[in-house]
């Protein structure tokens, strides 16, 4: 529907109600007053007509003309009365109007008579009444004597026709529309005036709004509506404007103001980052869409050959190209695709030819709407630091290496060492001897700890060690634990307890023997710092882990010296120590351990009160592998039975000379017969090989075959039963289970002779 | 009649007589008894004067313990006892029937002798016989003398003469008054007439029973010449004088019925009918207004009465 404007609209508000009232009224009215008029028309007509008939009934009785003639006279005298005849009984005229009977009657007869007494039309009201006698009451007395009633109705002896004229009527009746039109009209007009005045009103002050409101748009924002309007609502909403007018001006003063701050501030730190980036030591480059560059900051240029105008619209792999430059643009791309940022390190040509390593990091760039545009690339250059990296890395290497050969050759003489000291024990020593010869397996137990654990922390650092995970019942540890333990605690008066749940076995999924060289560090730890009291080792499930706790209520630690704890030579001086005081290393390679198996080693401690050392290993799902190799170290310190070597064969397979006079020597003393052999070949050669008691072979052998090899190889000469004892320095569960497969006991080395001879022993009782 | 009618109009005598019978205690009591002489009313309507005359001749009757009884002209009149026609229609029903004796009440002279004429009666005879309703001449003239006095000349229009036009001449003569005759006819019609009249030397004009001129039509328009002209107009019944005329003699339907009553006394001991009479009984009737009108010293009715009667005796 269009809209229409409120001139309009107030001139149908104002008209339409008016015109149908009006039209209403008017018609009703008029239509009223006809009917009045009408009706008083045709009343006084019929009353005249009426008045005449009855009134001249004597007269025309005794036919006086004159008196007749004055009677019609008068009646046209009447208003509206145009013509009037009286006929007699046979319709002849008795007088009329101007002047007797010379009226016209014919055509009034004609309109009207006795069969149509009136007639009717727009000009004319004829109506036609005949003249009666009016009769007497009579009563029958009356009657009896004589005084006749009529019996029929009177005969009429005349009849009156009078013509009335509508022209004063329909006159009227046109003054009265006349009138009610002319009312109408000038109701109508004042109306209309109304309406318009009252829009106008409305309409001036909405156009001048309007008019102050474009120019407003148009940015004149000083416009204001100075012409109040009369109208209530309107001037409300004139001053409302202004009002806003006024703010928004104002708003916009500080919003300009704003803007120049800001935009200056901007300025000002763009020229910042400018000068920076221009200044960069790191390459700066940006990449568009296309992987090609849009951008490159100086220090980029003049690492370039061409510097930024053969940098600038390339694509990395095509300049500088190389290699690695498809690496870049992938990595550009996953920026590109993940709006993620990317850190990398890269190998390029430089100028000059020269190699350079960078790391990079591309950052997404995003424009105001937030769409990705870019990509940000700020390289370092890391070349020497990669260097240095990989000079240290190849240091650390070759010190391992190093240690880790090392640490077998150093093995070797003492192993040998050993074997000799025990060699000297069944040499039947004076007791003096005996005593230098304790003291000297003690200073061997020392060194061969301390070079132990040395050896075991750069095998740690090295990563040679991987820890080999097995699920294993704690039981198993805790019993060797105390076993172990037990003998030195009771020593020093200490209440030495094991908690873990026995209704439930708790198995932990782990590398074992890591496990036994913490937990005996940290229980030995325990003992030796504490002097009276109690030591517990726990071990809980929490979760899904198994929970290590080793409490002492010993001499604790101070806490100024918690942080140094677990660094390596560290020792805490003042307070009673035992005499193998160790190197300090025991706690290092502790936490190289457990670390190693992924875990944490934390401490509690009161100084003067106790410590409690704790971490946490995942629980084992099953029982599955319970590895006990436990059993082969469980012997330890027992006095063999030199009747068990007294007349035996023993082939000795060891490429390492000292470890095998060692043996031999050993072997020797006790009455034993030995026969030795560099490498397994030979010992396979030799055709008396299988008429030996016992076979000793050292895993690690010079020539093809390993001493496992060797054992199996003989097996399948011999084919049959033969007690072997393997020896190696290699501690792998992997390598123990394969020895165990063929059901021959593996020893390490330092090997002590009454374990090996406790095993052949073992063997041949099977 | 037709038969049918006939026998509707018996039913409804029988159940007219049947309530009759309940209503009027007396009058069961006259049927019961015969010896004595039964005396018919019969009316020509049952209303107006005819009832107003029953209604006192009853009273007279059963005063007089002669039993009678009612019924209306259309009716079976029965044929013994003494029948009372009250009316030209029951006087014409009883004529033709088989009554025995006839007496006519609230009739003209003239229509009494219409009646001999078309029954064939005799002029005089014992069981029939009427009083008439209409007044002697020789009143009239006194009626005349009495009111107007001084005025002689008397106008008189007819259609045709009346029988006793030379009566009435004689007897104003001898009372002093002149008549003025105009006739009406096809030659002259009434209002002609009229004007002759009252052009001519007539002082007043006197109604004389005769249909042509005098009906209920005519009446005003005379009686607007006439009092147009002054000429008062002497009635012979009360609707004149209601219309407009000076005055009329009457007689009351009461005193023709105490007239009656004494005849039917007569009657019954003599079982014989005087000769027809004129009412004995009669009252004068003056409208005063038109007398007023017409300049009139006219006296109170009353007073004229006695006039009058002084001039008979």
């Amino acid at each position: 529907m269009k809209p229409i404007g409120i001139s309009k609209q107030t001139l149908l508000v104002a008209l339409i109600p008016i015109l149908v009232m009006v039209a209403l009224l008017e018609s009703y009215i008029i239509y009223s007053r006809f009917k009045d008029l009408e009706t008083a028309f045709a009343e006084r007509s019929h009353l005249l007509v009426h008045q005449l008939a009855s009134s001249i009934e004597y007269e025309v009785f005794s036919s006086n003309t004159t008196a007749l003639k004055n009677d019609v006279k008068s009646t046209l005298s009447q208003m509206d009365v145009s013509r009037v005849v009286v006929l007699d009984a046979t319709a002849k005229p008795l007088a009329g109007g101007l002047g007797g009977s010379q009226v016209r009657y014919e055509d009034m007869l004609e309109k009207s008579n006795s069969s149509t007494p009136s007639y009717q039309d727009e000009e004319v009201l004829d109506l036609y009444e005949p003249i009666k006698f009016i009769p007497v009451e009579l009563s029958d007395l009356d009657v009896e004597n004589g005084l006749k009633a009529s019996s029929t109705p009177a005969k009429p002896v005349g009849a009156v026709i009078i013509e009335f004229s509508k022209h004063r009527m329909n006159s009227q009746k046109h003054e009265i529309l006349l009138l009610s039109l002319v009312f109408s009209l000038l109701v109508l007009m004042v109306a209309m005036i109304l309406a318009r005045w009252s829009a106008r009103r409305i309409t001036r002050p909405v156009i001048g709004m309007n008019e102050a409101m474009r120019s407003f748009g148009e940015g004149n924002l000083y416009t204001r509506i100075s012409h109040q309007p009369d109208v209530l609502e309107l001037k409300e909403l004139s001053s409302g404007f202004n009002e806003m007018a006024k703010n928004i001006q104002h708003n916009q003063s500080i919003l300009e103001t704003r803007v120049a701050e800001r935009t200056s501030a901007l300025a000002a730190s763009e020229h910042e980052s400018r000068t920076l980036v221009d200044h960069s030591p790191d390459t700066i480059a940006r990449y568009d869409k296309d992987l090609r560059r849009t951008y490159v900051n100086p220090a980029f240029a003049a690492m370039t050959e061409g510097g930024s105008d053969i940098l600038l619209g390339k694509k990395p792999s095509e300049f500088p190209g190389g290699p690695n430059s498809d690496i870049y643009e992938d990595k550009i791309k996953e920026v590109f695709s993940t709006g993620k940022d990317v850190q990398f390190e890269l190998k390029w040509t430089a100028k000059g030819e020269k190699e350079t390593c960078s790391s990079i990091r591309l950052t997404a760039e995003y424009d105001m709407s937030g769409r990705l545009i870019s990509v940000l690339a700020v390289g370092h250059d890391i070349t020497e630091l990669m260097e240095s990296k990989e000079e240290l890395n190849r240091k650390e290497l070759a010190k391992s290496r190093f240690l880790a050969a090392a640490g077998h050759d150093l093995r070797q003489p003492l192993a040998a060492a050993n074997l000799f000291i025990d060699a000297l024990r069944y040499a039947q020593p004076t007791s003096e001897q005996k005593k230098i010869i304790q003291r000297l397996d003690q200073c061997m137990s020392t060194f061969n700890e301390l070079l132990e654990s040395l050896l075991n922390i750069s095998k740690l650092d090295a990563g040679i060690i991987k820890p080999e995970y097995t699920s294993f019942s704690i039981a198993n540890i805790f019993n060797w634990l105390e076993q172990s333990f037990t003998p030195i605690a009771q020593e020093k008066h200490l209440d030495f307890k094991m908690y873990f749940p026995g209704k439930k076995e708790l198995i932990v999924f782990s590398d074992i023997d890591l496990i036994k060289s913490v937990l005996m560090n940290l229980v030995s730890n325990a003992i030796k710092y504490t002097s009276r009291g109690k030591v517990l080792v726990s071990a809980r499930s929490r979760g899904g882990d198994v929970l290590f706790q080793v409490w002492d209520t010993g001499v604790g630690i101070k806490e100024v010296h918690f942080p140094y704890i677990f660094d390596e030579f560290f020792q805490i001086n003042n307070q009673q120590r035992d005499r193998k005081s160790g190197l300090g290393l025991g706690l290092a390679i502790t936490r190289r351990s457990i670390s190693l198996l992924g875990g944490k080693i934390t401490f509690r401690s009161h100084f003067g009160r106790g410590s409690v050392f704790e971490f946490r290993l995942p629980l084992g799902n099953s029982k599955a592998e319970v590895a006990s190799p436990l059993g082969h170290d469980a012997a330890l310190g027992i006095d063999t039975d030199v009747s068990l070597v007294r007349g035996k064969h023993f082939v000795i397979v060891e490429d390492d000379v000292l470890v095998a006079e060692a043996l031999r020597k050993s072997l020797e003393m006790m009455g034993g017969m030995v026969e030795h052999f560099n490498d397994a070949e030979d010992a396979l050669r030799n055709p008396r090989i299988g008429q030996a008691d016992f076979y000793i072979a050292d895993y690690m052998l010079g020539g093809t075959l390993n001493g496992i090899k060797f054992l199996l190889q003989l097996s399948s000469k011999l084919n049959k039963h033969f007690n072997a004892v393997l020896m190696t320095g290699d501690t792998s569960p992997s390598f123990i289970h394969e020895a165990e497969r063929f059901g021959w006991p593996v020893l390490h080395k330092p090997v002590n002779l009454s374990q090996l001879i406790y095993w052949l022993h073992e063997q041949s009782r099977k | 009649m037709p038969g049918f009618a006939q026998y509707v109009c018996n039913i409804w005598a029988w159940v007219f007589l049947l309530l009759f019978n309940y209503v009027n205690p007396v009058y069961a009591q006259s049927i019961n008894d015969s010896t004595s002489l039964k005396v018919t009313i019969v009316l020509s309507e049952k209303s107006g004067s005819y009832v107003e005359f029953s209604n006192s001749l009853d009273e007279l009757l059963s005063k007089n313990n002669i039993p009678h009884q009612v019924i209306v002209s259309t009716e079976t009149i029965p044929a013994s006892g003494l029948a009372i026609a009250v009316g030209m229609k029951a006087a014409t029903a009883v004529a033709a029937s088989n009554a025995s004796s006839i007496l006519n009440v609230l009739i003209t002279k003239t229509s009494h002798a219409k009646l001999l004429h078309d029954f064939l009666r005799r002029e005089v005879s014992p069981s029939f016989s009427t009083i008439y309703l209409d007044q002697p001449i020789g009143r009239q003239a006194n009626l005349i003398a009495a009111i107007l006095p001084g005025k002689r000349n008397v106008g008189i229009l007819y259609s045709t003469p009346p029988k006793e036009l030379s009566q009435i001449r004689e007897t104003f003569k001898a009372h002093g008054l002149k008549i003025q005759e105009q006739e009406v006819g096809p030659e002259l019609t009434l209002p002609d007439a009229l004007q002759e009249i009252l052009l001519g030397r007539s002082e007043m004009l006197l109604a004389l029973p005769d249909g042509a001129v005098y009906n209920d039509s005519t009446i005003r328009n005379i009686l607007l010449a006439t009092y147009r002209r002054g000429i008062p107009l002497i009635g012979f019944s009360s609707g004149y004088v209601k219309a407009g005329a000076l005055c009329a003699l009457i007689s009351t339907p009461a005193q023709i019925a105490t007239q009656a009553a004494a005849l039917i006394r007569q009657f019954n001991e003599t079982h014989a009918l005087p000769a027809p009479q004129y009412p004995h009984e009669y009252e004068v009737i003056v409208n005063e207004p038109v007398a007023n009108v017409l300049d009139l010293q006219v006296t109170s009715a009353s007073a004229l009465h006695e006039k009058i009667r002084e001039e008979i005796e």
